[in-house]
């Protein structure tokens, strides 16, 4: 049994389901990624996994409890945290707000979660009472991972984090993601990046029209032709 | 005065981008709350000034907050997500059953409010100013500048700013929003019922139905300041109430000499309403804000 | 029964049904307290109307019959047309055998305020724009007619002239509030045209020299038709028919001509694009729609409704005063487009018919009028936003809508 287990898991926006009998396991300190083309269901699966959508069907287990009926804050404080697809930091508030915001549910931040954030981020730090709508795309997108990582999660679901960065600061991510992964947190991420994703990863799905067609290890599904074909370009 | 209803306005607004055509109602219903615990400490050793007006804005304060929550949670919260005219309405039948159910539980008629601080602390020729008057200036700022810091510095202010930006992402930051907006409709209400009760205490006489045009003006005072936007809403308030009589008395003055304007000035607030749409519909301290659909 | 042949006795069947039923419920004693034998006659009589509708509304439909009625309805508008009129014709006449003119006067009202009401639906219900204030258009247009008639002279014909005249100045009204509004969300008419009943109503309170104030204008002008002025009695064979009659049925024609012209307009160009206006503005953009224009046309062509009604009004009653066009009113109004449906027109017709008569006879609830109105409103967009009579349009993107 995995840190997450999910186990026939239907969900959608109240009309036909997007999401079908999905099956899904994170396991402790493993980086896991999911791949898809657009409307594949990712960004829904994410969704559905955080609270933000009800599931319809099917379980979601954490740690062996049982998560799918709880809302968001409760999963938070089991140790799941999210970097929502497209960022969406606060940009009417401050950096240091929007890490504030990260730690809600703990008192709005430990002091040594600052410290380690801003280590992280050393631009961060320098910005701190600069407003979020200021910060680069690259910049927003470090702020998100920041915020994500203010709750301490067991777990982080990333949503596409690489989407409209340029190729260095996508490498810059993928490192931090790595150096996370080494302090213990589970790593979920949906990427169009293929090719950097499924070489981090250690295991990998295939998400297509709402349901799960392949899975295995990330170097099998690497050398997988039909993986080959639709997402790393031949 | 017109700043702390507009407060209210703004709050909601600026949260779940809905117009709380209640609120007028909120504000009377906070000063016939007042008014009641006023005439229940009259001839008590409680009566004056010192003990009774602090008693009577903290429990209306605090029964007009449970009021605007329960309004929230039967009459906003099941539309939240439907069409927005939806919610519009449903706030408007609000607004006419609060008005109405005041009406038929208090009287059609105007119901005098006790005078408290009313000695003059300066008088110079005509002009007098009362204590009131100060302690009206003192509370308002004061409670908008309270207010402020909340929103600014504390979690749950941060909770409803985030809110306000982006619903989702403030869920998946583990923010309830049911429990925020209903947080916002207690301090919205209960700067309400501040309102509510200075209201009585400036004119010595409140009805059931004065909510209806003060909640109009207010309503402008927000727009006026820029909608959403506390602070613009404060500013916004002053210069409303300001304009509200100088206008009539410069129209009534040499050269324009017409005494009549003064039967007209209420329609001075609305005046100035069109006008800021038309000119600059994000007001005085407003963002840029692009319509959205 | 086979269905064609159902349907067409259904078309006939289903209106003089409600004229009967109509006929019945004003012939229930008034229910003016809780006091009197006749109260809880009324009361009685009321509960069984209330139970016959029910009854026979659920008995219909569990026998598809409904379907069928909306489909026969939609397949021979003439005929359904035709059947409606018919009785709506017979109305004041089997009234005035039974000597029950008042209700004939209520029955002119009430159809007055069918026009308003889908006048109003035509701005809300189509083009989802929200208007609090429509008695101020109403106003204008009775006022209108009012001043003109009493200041200038009583012209024989004149009044004719001042129905287009009322629409027009009343659209005008509407289009100097929508202009600065436009640019903005909904939310901002609502208020500004909830100001503006305000403003409207203390410039007819205060403008003592125009509209004599709180005392307001009385003998104003009456519809004639040659050397004939409706108001006088007319016999017609053994039929006796009093000015209240004669009303009745011109009034009847322009709220026939006012559904009639709203169903055109729901089914043509413009009526599409305010539907795609309403549901999403930005797609609508994007098709091409001039939403700026859409929008002030829809405010200018239901102000122009309200200013229509407003004439008739006035020269019914002889006499208007600022109280008849207060922010009650608007509410009023507002609360048959919201209980019909709104975008429903046979929805505003019944429920501007039901809520003019229902107060009549629940005299012992006047008082809780609006507080029922108001509750009303918060329930219906809870449980039935598509009202009682939802249009077919409606009906569709309610039900496919998630959640």
């Amino acid at each position: 049994m995995g840190l997450l287990d999910v186990a026939g898991l239907t969900s959608g926006y109240g009309g036909p389901p997007v999401l079908h009998d999905i099956d899904l396991t994170v396991g402790e300190s493993e980086w896991v990624t999911l791949l898809g083309a657009n409307a594949a269901g990712k960004t829904t699966l994410l969704k559905t996994l955080i609270g933000v959508l009800p599931a319809a069907s099917g379980a979601v287990r954490l740690n062996g409890r049982e998560i799918q009926a709880l809302p968001p804050e409760e999963r938070l404080r089991l140790g799941l945290a999210i970097v929502p697809e497209g960022r969406r930091v606060f940009t009417r508030m401050t950096v240091q707000e929007n890490l504030q915001m990260g730690a809600h549910l703990f008192g709005g931040g430990r002091a040594e979660d600052f410290d380690r954030v801003y280590s992280l981020f050393p631009r961060m730090a320098e910005r701190r009472r600069q407003k979020a709508g200021t910060l680069s795309g690259g910049e927003q997108q470090m702020l998100a991972l920041g915020r994500a990582l203010m709750s301490r999660p067991r777990l982080i679901l990333l949503d596409e984090p690489s989407m409209g960065l340029a190729p260095k600061l996508v490498a810059e991510v993928f490192a931090l993601l790595r150096g996370i992964l080494t302090e213990g947190v589970s790593i979920l991420l949906v990427e169009q990046n293929a090719k950097m994703a499924l070489k981090s990863s250690a295991r990998a799905y295939v998400l297509r029209l709402g349901r799960m067609v392949l899975s295995g290890s990330s170097a099998d599904l690497a050398e997988n032709p039909e993986v080959r074909q639709a997402y790393l370009g031949g | 005065m017109y700043a702390l209803v507009a407060l209210g306005y703004t709050l909601v607004y600026g949260i779940i981008e809905l117009i709380n055509f209640a609120h007028g109602e909120i504000v009377t219903f906070g000063a016939f709350v007042g008014l009641a615990v006023l005439a229940a400490l009259a001839g008590t050793p409680l009566s004056a000034a010192a003990t009774a007006l602090p008693a009577a804005f903290l429990v209306s304060m605090a029964v007009t907050a449970l009021l605007g929550v329960t309004l929230e949670r039967f009459a906003y919260r099941p539309l939240r997500g439907a069409d927005r005219l939806m919610a519009l309405i449903s706030a408007l039948g609000a607004s006419i059953f609060l008005m109405n159910a005041m009406m038929l539980a208090i009287g059609r008629d105007s119901k005098p409010f006790p005078a408290y601080l009313s000695e003059p602390v300066l008088q110079r020729g005509d002009l007098v100013v009362r204590q009131l008057d100060l302690f009206l200036i003192g509370l308002t700022i004061l409670l908008c500048a309270l207010l402020d810091l909340f929103v600014r510095r504390t979690r749950i202010g941060r909770a409803m700013r985030s809110v306000a930006q982006d619903q989702e992402a403030a869920r998946m930051c583990g923010v309830s929003v049911n429990a925020t907006v209903s947080i916002t409709f207690v301090l919205g209400s209960a700067m309400g019922a501040a309102a509510g009760i200075l209201n009585g205490l400036y004119y010595g006489v409140i009805r059931f139905d004065m909510g209806f045009l003060l909640g109009i003006k207010a309503f402008t005072a927000a727009v006026l300041g820029g909608i959403g936007n506390l602070r613009g809403a404060v500013v916004g308030g002053f210069v409303l109430g300001i304009s509200e009589s100088l206008i009539p008395a410069i129209l009534a003055a040499p050269p324009f000499s017409v005494p009549e304007i003064f039967d007209y000035k209420d329609a001075v607030a609305f005046g100035i309403l069109i006008l800021v749409l038309m000119v600059k519909p994000s007001g005085i301290l407003g963002e840029e804000v692009p319509e959205k659909a | 029964m086979n269905g064609p042949r159902a349907a067409t006795w259904l078309l006939w069947a289903g209106p003089a049904f409600v004229l009967a039923w109509v006929l019945g419920f004003l012939l229930t004693p008034e229910v003016r307290g809780l006091a009197e034998p006749q109260d809880f006659a009324g009361l009685a009589g009321l509960a069984a109307l209330a139970a016959i509708a029910w009854c026979a509304w659920r008995a219909l439909d569990r026998r598809g019959l409904l379907t069928v009625f909306d489909e026969a309805r939609h397949r021979a508008p003439a005929q359904f047309g035709l059947s409606v009129l018919l009785c709506a014709a017979v109305f004041p006449l089997i009234l005035a055998q039974l000597g029950k003119y008042y209700w004939i006067h209520v029955g002119a009202l009430s159809l007055i305020y069918v026009i308003l009401a889908v006048g109003l639906n035509l701005v809300v219900g189509f083009a989802g724009l929200l208007v609090i204030g429509f008695a101020a258009f109403y106003g204008i247009g009775a006022y209108a007619a009012a001043i003109v008639t009493t200041e200038v002279g009583d012209l024989p014909h004149m009044i004719w002239l001042l129905i287009p005249a009322a629409a027009v100045l009343s659209a005008a009204f509407g289009v100097l509030l929508g202009v600065p509004t436009l640019r903005l969300r909904g939310d901002y008419l609502a208020i500004v045209t909830l100001g503006f009943g305000e403003i409207t109503r203390i410039v007819f309170t205060n403008w003592d020299t125009l509209t004599r104030g709180p005392r307001g204008i009385s003998g104003v002008g009456s519809f004639q038709i040659g050397g004939w002025n409706l108001m006088h009695p007319l016999d017609v064979g053994p039929l006796r028919l009093d000015g209240d009659t004669q009303y009745y049925y011109l009034i009847l024609a322009a709220a026939l001509l006012g559904v009639f012209l709203a169903h055109r307009l729901n089914h043509s160009r413009i009526g599409r694009a305010w539907v795609a206006m309403r549901e999403d503005e930005l797609a609508a953009r994007s098709f091409g729609i001039d939403v700026a224009r859409c929008k002030i046309l829809a405010f200018a062509i239901g102000a122009a409704y309200a200013g229509v009604a407003g004439v008739f009004f006035g020269s019914l009653q002889g006499f208007v005063d600022p109280t008849s066009f207060s922010f009650l009113e608007s509410v009023l109004i507002l609360s048959m487009v919201v209980l019909g449906g709104m975008g429903s027109l046979s929805g505003s017709v019944v429920a501007a018919v039901l809520l003019v008569i229902l107060p009549e006879k629940l005299q012992m609830l006047r008082d809780y009028r609006m507080l029922i109105f108001g509750l009303l409103m918060i329930l219906l967009m809870i449980v039935r936003p598509q009202g009682l009579i939802p249009s077919r349009r409606r009906m569709l993107e309610l039900g496919s809508r998630p959640g």
